[in-house]
């Protein structure tokens, strides 16, 4: 089962991938079809998560708007 | 009659002004919504208009009780029909979609309006159709929008 | 264009230069000495439940976004705008955004405004991305739920600002056995003319037997019998406007805690008018957004109650769509004769001058400084103007 979430600002689809040998989480950006696999231990983990700890993914100059090949 | 005739009447009575024969349209219990936005939800979320028969009767009363002010003078109204597709529903009832355009002249104003229309129709004794559900789902409904009190 | 003075422009006997109505220069003056110093409302607590909801609306003239923060859950109220070449930020309705992005060039904001990164930013090797967030309004707090925002740093607060119409606010809050919510979407009108004359028309007893004729006349095939609406306006000692004093006011149609208005399900046992552009009537929030001196937008706003049956609160939006809106048969009346029409006629600027002086006479002082009137009388209509006149009348 495929769901999708969207804001005016993005939009992405998560399902589960059974294809390894444990379940994963299949997150999939509409926008560039850019693709990341959570295992459930990273899962977890994000529940420590402030909304300011993603601040360095939401910078678009550390991820896909910068002239070098540097980023995280 | 076909179900595509019997749209063309109904509005052509609506052009005519002729608002008490097109009430006599509707069934008993019939429904005459035109939802706001495109959450079609009438018990959660506000509608432009939700009738039921006795608010369809109110509606045609006040304009003709002479103090309908938003309409005086009345909107001259041109209904244009089109894209009738007839499918089943029902027993006894038929599921007719169509696209809907209103040009509306008032106070030196003209105001288009458009949908897609639904309506439920039962098939009555003498050959004709009574209306039992008409929805205009109008492409303008969540803007904003002025007096709009003459009849889709 | 008038050469009167601001504070010149309504008597002390109480007429009105139509100049208020028309003037551009009055709508440029009404957005600094108006909307840049009082409390505007912008928004209703379950409008922005969780952190990342927000909704866009209107600070006066000015597009604002209401964001929850992601982390703190704080309600801020913040100018959308992005501060690199000016684009709305948001444009939706509302949402959930822990992030902005601008859609012009990709400047990123957290929701609570500041400014978190800016695509190929090695073309700015000094920016102070410190100063350069959202811009959010200095002043943020809320009432009974209600959500009010100030342009300005300083004055009274909330509290001290809604005065004696704080009690009628806390009562509108406890209309559902456990509260009310905005979650049923709104009607939107727009009109040309001036957003004074929606507040003038929210309570106006007078005009109700003439403007409303037809509706009444519905009534009364509904109930079998002659609605009490004109009887009520004209001869109940219960039936009472009063100025609360900072150019608010309300319509009591009895003890405001358990009176009745005899009027639909849903309705409020009082309408009430916040300075500036705040009103509570029937069943509805009722927000005024001015756009131009002759060109305004109303948002309606049915109030559903919490605790309440899904059946009911079906039913306030019924009763709510058959008198409100675009195609309400009543309030598109008010549309036509006490928009349209009033805007055409103050085009005969020969003699510019309005009464507003109905009443004046048996205006009687309550307690906290209040002054009360009878049903049709103009008594709200100066309350707003008194304040009204007084912001004008400051420069700022």
């Amino acid at each position: 089962m495929r769901l999708e979430l969207s804001s005016e600002f993005a939009s992405v689809t998560v399902e589960v991938d059974r294809r390894g040998n444990g379940p994963r989480l299949r997150i999939e950006n509409q926008q560039n079809r850019r693709v990341v696999y959570l295992d459930p231990l990273e899962l977890a983990s994000l529940t420590w998560l402030t909304h300011e700890h993603l601040g360095p993914f939401l910078d678009p100059s550390q991820t896909g708007w910068r002239n070098d090949d540097g980023g995280i | 009659m076909t179900p595509a005739d019997f749209l063309y009447h109904e509005t052509a009575l609506l052009d005519e002004r002729r608002f008490e024969e097109w009430l006599e349209l509707f069934t008993d219990d019939a429904l005459y919504w035109i939802p706001q936005g495109d959450e079609e939800d009438p018990a959660h979320r506000v509608s432009l208009v939700y009738d039921d028969r006795r608010r369809l009767h109110e509606r045609v009363l006040r304009l003709a009780s002479g103090f309908a002010y938003s309409q005086d003078p009345p909107s001259k109204t041109c209904h244009l029909v089109g894209n009738v597709q007839v499918g089943e529903g029902a027993e006894g009832e038929l599921e007719v979609a169509s696209t809907l355009l209103v040009a509306e002249v008032r106070r030196a104003t003209q105001n288009l309006f458009a949908g897609r229309v639904t309506h439920t129709l039962v098939t009555v004794p003498d050959g004709g159709y009574r209306i039992r559900r008409k929805i205009v789902r109008l492409v303008s409904s969540d803007i904003p929008l002025g007096n709009v009190t003459f009849l889709f | 264009m008038s050469t009167l003075a601001p504070a010149d422009l309504i008597t002390d006997d109480w007429r009105l230069h139509g100049s208020i109505y028309t003037s551009p220069e009055i709508f440029a003056l009404e957005r600094e000495r108006i909307f840049r110093t009082s409390w505007l409302y912008v928004a209703h607590e379950s409008e922005v439940r969780e952190p990342g909801d927000y909704k866009t609306t209107y600070a006066g003239t000015q597009p604002v976004i209401v964001a929850r923060g992601a982390d703190d859950g704080e309600v801020r109220v913040l100018l959308n705008r992005c501060r690199h070449r000016g684009s709305i930020v948001c444009h939706d309705d509302a949402g959930s955004a822990n992030y902005f992005r601008c859609p012009y060039h990709g400047w990123t904001y957290r929701n609570s405004g500041e400014l978190r990164g800016i695509t190929y930013d090695d073309a700015y090797p000094h920016l102070d991305r410190a100063t350069l967030g959202l811009v959010r309004l200095p002043r943020v707090d809320s009432c009974a739920g209600f959500v009010f925002a100030s342009f300005a740093p300083d004055g009274p607060g909330l509290d001290e600002y809604l005065g004696n119409a704080r009690r009628y606010l806390e009562l509108v809050a406890r209309q559902g056995p456990e509260g009310i919510r905005l979650s049923a979407g709104a009607h939107k009108l727009r009109y040309r003319g001036n957003w004074k004359l929606q507040i003038e028309n929210t309570i106006d007893n007078y005009h109700f037997g003439f403007v409303h004729r037809s509706f009444l006349e519905v009534l009364a095939d509904r109930m079998g019998q002659p609605p009490p609406i004109v009887d009520n306006i004209l001869h109940n000692p219960e039936w009472r406007t009063i100025d609360l004093g900072n150019g608010h006011s309300v319509h009591e149609f009895g003890d405001p805690e358990t009176g009745n208005n005899q009027g639909q399900l849903g309705d409020l046992p009082f309408n009430l008018i916040l300075f500036p552009n705040l009103c509570f009537v029937g069943a509805q929030v009722r927000h005024i957004l001015p756009k131009a001196a002759d060109r305004t937008e109303v948002r309606l706003y049915p109030m559903l109650h919490e605790g309440e049956s899904e059946e009911m609160n079906a039913r306030i939006l019924r009763a709510h769509e058959g008198f409100y809106g675009p195609s309400g048969m009543g309030g598109a009346d008010d549309i036509e004769v006490a928009f349209d029409r009033v805007t055409e006629g103050l085009q005969a600027i020969e003699e510019d001058w309005l009464q507003m002086s109905r009443g004046m006479h048996r205006e009687q002082p309550g307690e906290n400084g209040i002054l009360i009137g009878h049903a049709a009388d103009e008594v709200p209509q100066r309350a707003f103007y008194r304040r009204w006149r007084k912001l004008m009348a400051e420069a700022a």
